[in-house]
């Protein structure tokens, strides 16, 4: 059971950086093409109509990827009064209920997230690029995949020694978040 | 209904549930109770539409542009300035400090941020100058909430978008009450330093070296400036002023200061990632829960407790006060701004508040508890760098968040400190 969990996290650690190497990459895109909308409305004097359909594709896939993988690390911020002053049991006790809770919004952002996206997908596109918006709407059940796959890994032990899981993580990527 | 909603919100809280997940989950609660499956559509729906406020784009980059002029060294630029300006009065370095948070909440818009760039620098130094640890961990803590208030700031476009006010007004209301915090902050380190025996008289450095720092300082400076003049100029609009501010940092990083690598570059948009989706999730999940809001008529709900308490304006905004400052101790100022907005405001209108001086009434006091004890974030980042307990500076910052609530008094009472600028502008 423990190499299961342990293999499970090694597996999140690779996931957690491609996808944040993903979002770094949304990011400096998104800074990208709002700085190109900038420099042409400036120089030119008209403003490229299509910057906001892709600023907006990106800026979702942005945060929904971002939202997942920071849930690992305890980045979604609640009241620490009661985690804070009972033992590491309880506190154990506690982050499975945080992802069992977690799991039920992952339920909903992506089974009803797939329903929605293929819903808007069908007939509707963004008004100058004729992008389906099944790809804007899918960001939301990815994201919500991500965000049950990485609360799951908040919650499980990782009993990986830190120079086991620092290996892990260097056989990733190799980007240095 | 209510039920649901307060029975699950309350609890779930306390245990320490993402305030995010607890918006969404009582949200699902009560369809479920509805019993029609059609309605869970309605989440995913929601949380994408959050997205598309092209105001909200100028979050990831205003926390771009502060991380940037963060890394390109300007801390130090900026603080031999507000030592150079202030550094001669008694207890100096703690009114350096409190200059120095003054300037960099012109550039990043975050208390946290605040606090660790300049905590991480002027707290080893006070100590060194026989200042008592606590003291100079209370002067970083108390005075990095300047950061949000004056602009940019992150609070205030959260506001702007959620309450559907201008961004332009609420900025230049600000500017005001971040002068007028830090100002309260310097009289109150004053008499602490003298009472105390802190830091004595050291002689003002001269002219030539004030203009020296100056001129050294003037680029980090001129960001805010930038941002501002843009806005009101008519250049850019507030998204596009958050860019500029992007790449102005990166013009000074490289070129002017030299001190940004190219391998800076992915720990900054790291960082961006990180500090936007935890607060636009949150936004995204608060938009899910804002259906119910509107369902059960909450606002009406709120607006017959506070009418049945009092019909005066002045009652009102004291309680208001005292709500904001509360709940700024305990939860986080997004949540309050995303929740508390849309329920309280609609009533300040009401009582004839303008909706530029009540955003900034909601975000000088949820700002203020972000330094406040028991829980307030800038406190455990205060901590973290100057390994002072939190019982020690939890007592230590009391004075010091007294002169911000006498701040936030004035500010709630005399319009004239939110409104001169809006209205110079023409925003109010």
């Amino acid at each position: 059971m423990q190499r299961l969990i342990n293999g499970y996290q090694s597996v999140l650690d690779l996931l957690e950086k491609v996808c944040m190497g993903v979002a770094v990459i949304l990011a400096g895109l998104l800074f990208l093409n709002t700085a190109n909308g900038i420099v042409v409305d400036q120089v030119v004097g008209n403003s490229l109509v299509w910057i906001e359909e892709v600023n907006n594709l990106i800026f979702a896939w942005m945060i929904f990827i971002g939202a997942g993988v920071i849930a690992r690390q305890g980045g979604h911020i609640g009241v620490q009064l009661v985690y804070d002053i009972v033992g590491p049991r309880l506190q154990a006790a506690l982050r499975i209920l945080y992802a069992v809770l977690a799991l039920v919004i992952v339920w909903v952002m992506v089974f009803y997230g797939i329903k929605m996206a293929n819903f808007v997908g069908r007939s509707q596109t963004s008004l100058y690029l004729d992008i389906s918006l099944f790809y804007y709407y899918l960001s939301v059940p990815v994201g919500g995949a991500l965000l049950g796959l990485f609360s799951i890994g908040a919650a499980l032990p990782d009993t990986r020694t830190p120079a086991e899981a620092a290996h892990d993580s260097a056989q990733t990527l190799g980007v240095d978040l | 209904m209510i039920g649901i909603i307060f029975g699950s919100f309350v609890p779930m809280l306390l245990l320490g549930v993402p305030i995010a997940f607890v918006l969404v989950l009582m949200t699902i609660f009560v369809y479920v109770d509805m019993g029609d499956p059609r309605l869970f559509l309605q989440i995913p729906q929601r949380m994408f539409t959050s997205t598309e406020n092209l105001l909200l784009l100028a979050v990831p980059f205003f926390i771009m542009a502060g991380e940037i002029m963060n890394r390109a060294g300007i801390t130090d630029k900026l603080m031999n300035l507000a030592g150079a300006m202030v550094g001669w009065i008694r207890g100096g370095l703690a009114h350096t400090n409190i200059v120095a948070s003054m300037f960099f909440a012109g550039i990043t818009g975050s208390a946290v941020s605040d606090t660790v760039a300049v905590g991480g620098i002027m707290i080893p130094a006070m100590k060194e100058n026989g200042y008592s640890e606590e003291y100079s961990a209370a002067v970083t803590a108390s005075s990095s909430v300047i950061g949000p208030i004056i602009p940019p700031s992150i609070p205030m476009l959260v506001y702007a978008s959620v309450m559907n006010v201008s961004i332009a007004g609420l900025f230049l209301g600000g500017l005001l009450p971040g002068v007028l915090v830090a100002l309260a902050l310097m009289a109150t380190a004053y008499l602490i330093a003298v009472r105390q025996g802190f830091g004595e008289r050291t002689p003002f450095v001269g002219f030539a070296r004030l203009f020296l720092a100056l001129i050294h300082g003037l680029p980090a400076l001129a960001l805010p400036a930038l941002i501002m003049g843009g806005i009101l100029g008519g250049f850019f609009s507030p998204t596009q002023a958050s860019a500029v501010a992007v790449m102005y940092g990166l013009l000074m990083g490289f070129i002017f200061y030299r001190n940004l690598k190219l391998s800076d570059i992915v720990p900054i948009l790291s960082h961006t990632v990180k500090a936007t989706a935890m607060i636009m999730f949150l936004m995204a999940c608060a938009k899910s829960f804002s259906w119910l809001v509107s369902y059960y008529n909450l606002v009406e709900h709120v607006t017959l407790v506070f009418v049945s308490l009092t019909e005066n304006k002045y009652v009102f905004l004291l309680l208001v006060n005292i709500l904001f400052l509360i709940i700024g101790m305990f939860l986080d100022m997004g949540f309050a701004i995303i929740v508390l907005g849309p329920l309280l405001a609609p009533i300040a209108y009401q009582y004839g508040v303008d909706p530029i001086h009540f955003g900034l009434i909601t975000c000088v006091n949820l700002t203020i508890g972000l330094a406040s004890p028991p829980f307030g974030l800038v406190l455990f980042a205060a901590c973290g760098i100057s390994n002072v307990s939190l019982a020690r500076l939890s007592w230590a910052i009391l004075p010091f968040i007294a002169a911000e609530i006498v701040v936030l008094l004035l500010i709630t009472y005399v319009p004239f400190f939110t409104m001169y600028f809006p209205r110079l502008f023409g925003y109010a």
